[in-house]
């Protein structure tokens, strides 16, 4: 580590590099941010597909309660693991457990969970506060650029690993099974195994990262880039790569913006995802502008010249079809 | 039919909590023929299809005789695509055909295969269409050009023509007869379009959550399982020329 942090400090002071990269916890927010920023991206063209955005707030949410659970039973300040990733990965299992056994839906069930967690939470907070300084635990909420340690590097760094290895491998089977649970298993995938292990994946990601981006904003950090990509791609391959880039760009820039700011680190990666979002839905509107003359025009001849609705060109193959059977007939 | 059977259900039982979803069903689905399964809205169709494909959990036994690749064929009634999601019919393809993660690349097997699937269901100029904008008629044959993947030996569709008007509904059923004379594949199919089934199936099952009873079309037609199950009585019209089987009624 004392390498890259060298190496970052003598670009820093050539000029290759901003300034800001002469100080070691810049350096390890950057890379945790290159780690979790990717990861986050592409985690989120899966999560929107399944549309399991809320119950990554929830686990957001329930990972502040683990952090307070960790301080009250002892775990230093800033190295509450057992807390942190115990509860989320905790809480992930029950949220999918309890929507899996009853016919409550979804949203109702993460709601619950999620509610009950924050409140837990806000209690534990009270008694920690009595402790520790509150300022110290604000940088959960909102993220810090100062608090990611050498050891929460490699911990992302392991779990950063781990997860790449699993999303890829669970990617086929799991977006199929978006669309069909009984087609994923009738393609000998297991619907119920896959989405568990991915619900723990995305609940050891988002617990990585929240030192960084803190608990209120990181849905934002995975639903913001794939929504941006979706308004500008057509094929899921495109889609997956745009949305790692919008939020590893995103990133890299909102950490720069935060560390010349006063910026928390969260609010500032999420305005720049923000603004990535705009700019492709500009670019969306813009590519549809000529498709909506086009179709505004055919629409005024269709009207003029028939006084008849414009109908869609019958499918070529069932007329072909169609033509089969009437010769028989 | 004098076969064995391809596919055996003995007094198969589906329960949710207290209530009896499936109730003591058995029946035989012998090899190379198009059997339907009909029955009302609630009847247990789906759950009966579940179960043929192992994703339901259940008492009595299921087996199946292979005799040649073992494969099952599914096709869903629907799928969840949303809108927004930008996945084309060759996306969908590449998911279930190729086992490197879509957004690693494409594989060139996997490709060959789609076109040749697309092309045995007259839907090779679908490949790079938006899922999301095919029409309903569309959508199904995309849904069955993918259970052609690996060469299935039984095909199960689950009401594969909700969504198809009265023209496609028959070039469907063209399709899946083409199937299954050419191709020799055993159809399990679920419908509640009573003429349209009576005039394609080999053999018709009905059912009400228990099975009212099995038969070929013209022994359907003629027994009184469909008015009990549907309430709807026999038009004493003549079948349609040619293209139906002698002594099928029409239905409304």
């Amino acid at each position: 580590m004392d390498l890259i942090d060298d190496l970052f400090r003598h670009w820093a002071q050539q000029g290759y590099l901003p300034a800001t990269f002469a100080h070691d916890f810049m350096v390890r927010a950057l890379l945790a941010g290159l780690i979790v920023g990717p990861l986050l991206g592409g985690m989120g063209t899966m999560i929107v597909a399944r549309k399991l955005a809320f119950f990554t707030q929830g686990i957001a949410h329930a990972s502040l309660t683990g952090v307070s659970l960790g301080l009250l039973f002892g775990e230093p300040l800033g190295e509450t693991y057992a807390g942190l990733y115990g509860v989320a990965l905790l809480c992930a299992l029950l949220m999918l457990y309890i929507r899996n056994r009853t016919r409550a839906a979804s949203d109702t069930v993460i709601g619950v969970v999620l509610a009950q967690t924050m409140a837990l939470g806000i209690v534990m907070l009270v008694l920690v506060t009595k402790q520790f300084d509150v300022h110290q635990i604000e940088a959960m909420l909102f993220g810090s650029l100062l608090t990611i340690s050498e050891q929460d590097l490699v911990l992302i760094g392991v779990i950063g690993a781990v997860a790449a290895l699993v999303l890829i491998g669970l990617y086929n089977p799991f977006m199929l099974m978006c669309f069909n649970p009984a087609l994923a298993a009738s393609r000998r995938a297991h619907p119920v195994a896959i989405e568990y292990l991915f619900v723990l994946t995305a609940a050891l990601v988002v617990s990585a990262s929240l030192k960084l981006i803190g608990v209120l904003l990181v849905l934002a950090l995975v639903v913001l880039p794939a929504a941006a990509a979706a308004n500008i791609v057509r094929g899921l391959s495109a889609y997956f790569w745009l949305s790692v880039l919008i939020a590893t760009l995103s990133m890299v820039v909102g950490l720069l913006l935060a560390s010349y700011s006063s910026l928390p680190v969260g609010a500032a990666v999420v305005l720049c995802a923000s603004a990535l979002y705009y700019l492709t839905w500009l670019f969306k509107l813009i590519a549809a502008l000529p498709d909506a003359r086009q179709t505004e025009t055919s629409a005024k001849v269709g009207t003029t010249s028939s006084h008849r609705p414009v109908r869609e060109a019958p499918d070529p193959s069932l007329a072909r079809t169609a033509a089969t059977q009437e010769t028989k007939r | 039919m004098s076969t064995a059977p391809l596919i055996e259900i003995r007094d198969l039982s589906v329960r949710r909590g207290r209530a009896p979803i499936l109730d003591d069903i058995s029946l035989e689905v012998h090899p190379g023929t198009l059997h339907a399964l009909l029955g009302p809205n609630g009847a247990g169709k789906t759950t009966l299809v579940q179960s043929l494909l192992g994703g339901m959990p259940h008492r009595g036994s299921i087996r199946y005789h292979f005799r040649k690749q073992q494969n099952i064929g599914y096709v869903p009634q629907r799928l969840e695509l949303d809108p927004t999601l930008p996945i084309r019919v060759q996306d969908f393809f590449r998911l279930m055909m190729q086992r490197r993660a879509v957004p690693l690349g494409s594989s060139a097997v996997a490709r060959t295969q789609m076109r040749r699937l697309l092309a045995l269901t007259g839907t090779e100029h679908l490949e790079g269409r938006s899922m999301a904008t095919l029409s309903g008629g569309e959508l199904q044959r995309i849904l069955l050009a993918q259970a052609l993947h690996p060469d299935p030996e039984v095909l199960i569709l689950d009401e594969p023509t909700s969504s198809i008007d009265e023209s496609g509904r028959q070039a469907y059923g063209d399709l899946l007869s083409r199937l299954r004379d050419a191709h020799q594949v055993t159809i399990f199919m679920v419908s509640h379009h009573l003429r349209w089934v009576l005039e394609l199936a080999d053999e018709v099952s009905v059912l009400d959550r228990r099975l009212i009873q099995s038969g070929s079309p013209a022994e359907i037609a003629k027994s009184n399982a469909i008015e009990q199950v549907f309430g709807l009585a026999p038009q004493p019209t003549a079948s349609r020329g040619g293209s139906g089987r002698a002594g099928v009624s029409t239905w409304i």
